[in-house]
């Protein structure tokens, strides 16, 4: 019933999205001066730019409110948090963060150098091996798939096959 | 056209940092979990899974190498945000040997289980 409720309230937030950009467009058709080429080719822009702005921004309200769950964005199955993951969520960031402030300095797209591309490969690289080592050490494991209550920091009992990356 | 310039650089600031801040934001009123940030599995004959999970070395100090690079690399960008810094040859070396470090130290752990076992 709740996800029939979300499905409508989506689909209600989409066409408003959509009548809001379509009327967007009509003004900026109508009222800008110029040539019906330049007219249709700004029209058509603002739509656009407005449309991935709005789909954007509900996204993110849907991910502020809890609409779309992240709490899971660093857990294993295991329930605790992957260094693996939070390195390359770390790199994600400081990456993206650099190139916003880059590109409001300097209002240019910036030149990606080389090793920053090697930076993102490590991180990436990390996380890909350490799932590679979690499957293999899963497929090289046979027994329980049930996890036995914690005791303490050093000597909670892992899953079977369900182990943190 | 530069209007519409202005207006997709607008957006896409927006939307990204809107998009980290979110995330800043769980991570720090713990919405997203960091608990067991510096635990590894290693495999345990004696444990009903097979693994039994244990403070990390090899976590920790690839966390530690991590904010650092992190951390040198925002400075860099806030000193100079014309360009991206280039990053040297030994910082990434380094960056490198120690996520080696820990996924050498995570497959021993997790295919052979502790060193000290292995060593009796």
């Amino acid at each position: 019933m709740a996800n029939e409720a979300d499905r409508k309230s989506f689909l209600t937030i989409f066409l408003v999205m959509v009548v809001a950009t379509v009327l967007i467009a009509m003004g900026v058709a109508i009222w800008v001066p110029g040539d019906p080429a330049l007219k249709l080719k700004l029209a058509i822009t603002y739509g656009l730019l407005i449309l991935i702005f709005l789909f954007g921004f509900v996204i993110l309200a849907a991910i502020a409110s809890g609409r779309i769950d992240i709490t899971e964005l660093l857990e294993e199955e295991t329930g605790g948090a992957s260094t693996s993951r939070f390195q390359l969520l770390v790199f994600t960031f400081v990456i993206g963060l650099s190139f916003v402030l880059i590109v409001a300095s300097s209002s240019s797209f910036p030149e990606v150098p080389a090793n920053v591309l090697a930076l993102l490969g490590i991180s990436a690289s990390t996380y890909g091996v350490s799932k590679g080592i979690q499957a293999g050490a899963k497929n090289g494991t046979s027994g329980s798939t049930t996890t036995t209550p914690s005791t303490g920091p050093s000597t909670t009992q892992a899953t079977s096959g369900t182990t943190k990356a | 056209m530069r209007s519409v310039v202005t207006l997709a650089y607008w957006e896409s600031i927006v939307l990204l940092v809107g998009f980290f801040a979110v995330v800043l934001w769980k991570l720090f009123t713990g919405e997203i979990s960091l608990s067991g940030l510096l635990e590894g599995d290693v495999r345990d004959q004696n444990s009903a899974g097979g693994f039994v999970s244990q403070a990390s070395a090899g976590r920790a100090q690839s966390l530690t190498i991590v904010l650092f690079v992190a951390i040198w690399y925002l400075v860099q960008v806030i000193h100079n945000p014309t360009e991206f810094p280039q990053l040297s040859e030994s910082m990434l070396g380094l960056l490198a040997g120690s996520q080696a470090v820990y996924l050498g130290g995570k497959a021993q752990s997790m295919f052979l289980g502790r060193l000290r076992d292995l060593l009796k």
